[in-house]
């Protein structure tokens, strides 16, 4: 299952219009800089970027689905694998490993080596272990995966700009939500 | 790289953002862009003119700016430079990228877009501000949203 997800994840991101990552590394670094401004508080910080990534996640799903031509995944361990080697692949031109599965294969690591996001930044030691720099993803996860029915709940915890040597990340499926229920309707 | 849509998925959420924690305030939204933009721009053209001579002339700088810098960020270089000879540049780009992809709301009463494109002001300070010239970028956008003059005054920082 590995093999064929990374042949797909490198086949569309060699079909994706590229820009220069530096241009985005400093753009997210300088937004998570205005943010840690605004808010003072360290876990709104955190927070926020999480809800930035979530309103990312559920419009970034449909074009990755468009783009990949991945269909429905007939089990979690699937779509982990779907969103570490193509979705990671296909927008940030890196693959992640998946980890750590718990026994009812309801939880995984998701380790970033090489996460872009975090090129070049070094973290002051009074942020270490409080901000979650790259937080964002954690809410594309959880955007783009709740418009294809999983709520889960993402989490970091480990990030490589506080020590820890890598970057990963705590998914959790909570509930597959109904295909009758559409999204925003209660 | 990255593909392309991440930094624009990830530009529009920022836009946002910056609109909502100013509470629509344009000026002060600005502000915050044309900052934002002014890091961004000093720190990328740092590694872009690794190549290039130390000290260029204000000519040399905006030439550096309608190609190298604009092709790092939107793949196209400039396509208008025009110059009263007198420290004043205007740039302009038949195509801007940013302006591109974007859904507008129709019913809503802020049409111009015009934050989308305040941040490329910004970075065109920036950038210059590293060759040593302090200058303020402005622009107007015209027609079909695609077409975007950069005007850009120069003075020496």
């Amino acid at each position: 299952m590995n093999k064929k997800y990374d042949k797909l994840g490198s086949d569309v991101f060699n079909k994706v219009e590229k820009i220069n990552s530096e241009l985005f590394t400093l753009t997210y670094g300088a937004l998570v800089t205005q943010l840690i401004k605004d808010y003072e508080d360290i876990e709104q910080v955190n927070i926020k970027l999480e809800q930035m990534g979530y309103n990312i996640g559920i419009r970034l799903i449909e074009e990755f689905l468009a783009k990949s031509g991945i269909g429905r995944c007939t089990d979690f361990t699937e779509t982990a694998e779907v969103i570490a080697k193509v979705g990671f692949k296909m927008f940030l031109g890196v693959t992640c490993q998946v980890t750590d599965w718990d026994t009812e294969k309801k939880e995984f690591h998701l380790i970033i080596d090489d996460n872009p996001l975090s090129d070049f930044v070094e973290l002051p030691d009074h942020l270490k272990h409080k901000l979650y720099y790259s937080n964002i993803l954690c809410g594309v996860i959880r955007g783009a995966l709740e418009m294809v029915q999983m709520k889960v709940k993402c989490t970091f915890v480990k990030c490589s700009l506080s020590d820890d040597n890598t970057c990963s990340i705590k998914v959790v499926l909570e509930e597959v939500l109904s295909d009758l229920v559409p999204v925003g309707y209660d | 790289g990255i593909s392309t849509s991440c930094f624009e998925f990830f530009y529009i959420e920022m836009i946002e953002y910056i609109m909502k924690s100013t509470e629509n305030d344009k000026i002060q939204a600005f502000k915050k862009l044309d900052k934002l933009g002014i890091k961004v721009g000093h720190k990328l053209v740092e590694r872009l003119s690794l190549d290039t001579n130390l000290f260029p002339d204000l000519l040399d700088s905006i030439k550096f700016i309608c190609k190298i810098f604009w092709m790092s960020i939107f793949k196209k270089t400039i396509d208008g430079l025009k110059t009263n000879h007198k420290g004043v540049f205007v740039l302009t780009d038949n195509k801007f990228q940013w302006l591109q992809h974007l859904s507008f709301d129709p019913t809503s009463s802020n049409k111009d877009c015009s934050e989308y494109v305040q941040f490329a002001c910004g970075l065109i300070k920036g950038a210059m501000l590293n060759f040593g010239y302090k200058c303020s970028v402005t622009f107007e956008i015209q027609q079909i949203y695609s077409y975007a003059p950069f005007k850009v005054m120069t003075a020496i920082a």
